[in-house]
């Protein structure tokens, strides 16, 4: 029984590597190129408009405004995506698999092992290269860990101190931060003493860089100053 | 070992196995009995996280996510490794006690840290 064709989306800067793989999966009995891109902007139109199956997109492609790529196809059509890129580079694996990728390949393995890999995300598994698995595990679990404990964090603050915290990561001093909240300077300066505190930190510094790196900044509600 | 595990009990690899892995094939092996222990990737990679500090929880939490499987049976597939790494001897368990231990001093360490001032 012959499998039925996947459609296949292929993303990558460059032209040659790009090209190549379009005519090597295209040549495969079970995948069909419906189309190519070499940019953020270029795949997402395609997406749109050939809603394929499969993507097999380049690692490290984001809008300009930041958003990985693999989040965006997510968004705009149902494909199972595959992220090649770094064998060795478990940041880049992580970003991935954060933004949503089905599976990730190394752009060192051999065609056959892409095939492969391709194939089990069509089926639905999600690929890792097995060396890089165990790594990927922990960085998970250390992340969740930074996000139970700014969870934590944040229940400690007032809703005015969430307010100073967030003007603080938009770099606001004690006198913007007066100003924005129609407060007077010596309450901001209150207000930003009980963070720090409140936080466990010492310095306005370390409260911003706390609050980036466990992601409190996106649990805050952002409303523009 | 369930027993264990809903107590709070962490897992903690034996020090004497040697890894020995590829992306074609994962081994563990124990050069003091003569044993090698040929493991698929993902029970290596649970193994490489039995490091005494790392909950079962955790573990779960990672697998669920990794692998878009419902906790259950993620927790299932954990439980049933875990298991048969206790039953072999390729773990052993520390108490939750060890666990809080580590998390205490780390507060103790942080509380007596000299202030500064912004």
């Amino acid at each position: 029984m012959s499998v039925p064709l996947a459609s296949v989306l292929v993303v990558g800067s460059e032209a040659l590597y790009r090209e190549a793989l379009c005519d090597v999966l295209g040549s495969h009995a079970e995948f069909a190129v419906v189309g190519q891109a070499a940019s953020f902007a270029e795949a997402v139109q395609v997406a749109v408009s050939a809603d394929p199956e499969l993507a097999v997109v380049e690692a490290g492609v984001r809008s300009a405004g930041g958003k990985p790529l693999c989040a965006a196809l997510k968004d705009v059509c149902s494909a199972r995506v595959l992220v090649v890129g770094d064998g060795g580079d478990q940041a880049e694996l992580l970003a991935a698999v954060e933004a949503g990728a089905d599976g990730f390949a190394s752009r060192d393995v051999g065609l056959q092992r892409l095939f492969s890999a391709l194939q089990r995300v069509r089926d639905g598994e999600a690929v890792v290269p097995p060396a890089m698995l165990g790594a990927l595990l922990r960085d998970l679990i250390v992340r969740n860990r930074q996000v139970d404990s700014g969870r934590e964090l944040l229940t400690r603050l007032t809703r005015r101190e969430k307010e100073v915290l967030e003007l603080l990561v938009d770099g606001c001093d004690h006198e913007a931060v007066a100003d924005i909240l129609v407060i007077s300077p010596q309450t901001a300066r209150t207000h930003i003493q009980n963070v720090i505190s409140k936080l466990g930190v010492h310095s306005r510094l370390e409260a911003v860089s706390l609050a980036v790196r466990h992601g409190l900044v996106d649990r805050l509600d952002r409303k523009s100053a | 070992m369930r027993s264990v595990i809903s107590g709070g009990g962490v897992p903690q690899r034996r020090p004497l196995l040697r890894v020995d892995a590829n992306d074609e094939r994962q081994v563990l092996v124990d050069a003091e009995h003569g044993v090698r222990y040929e493991l698929n990737p993902t029970a290596l990679a649970l193994w490489e996280l039995c490091d005494g500090a790392t909950r079962v929880a955790e573990m779960v939490e990672g697998v669920c996510e990794l692998f878009a499987v419902s906790p259950e049976r993620a927790e299932a597939d954990v439980y049933r490794t875990l298991d048969e790494f206790g039953r072999v001897g390729l773990i052993d368990w520390a108490a939750p006690g060890h666990l809080e231990d580590v998390e205490d001093r780390a507060r103790r360490k942080r509380a007596t840290a000299e202030p500064r001032h912004d």
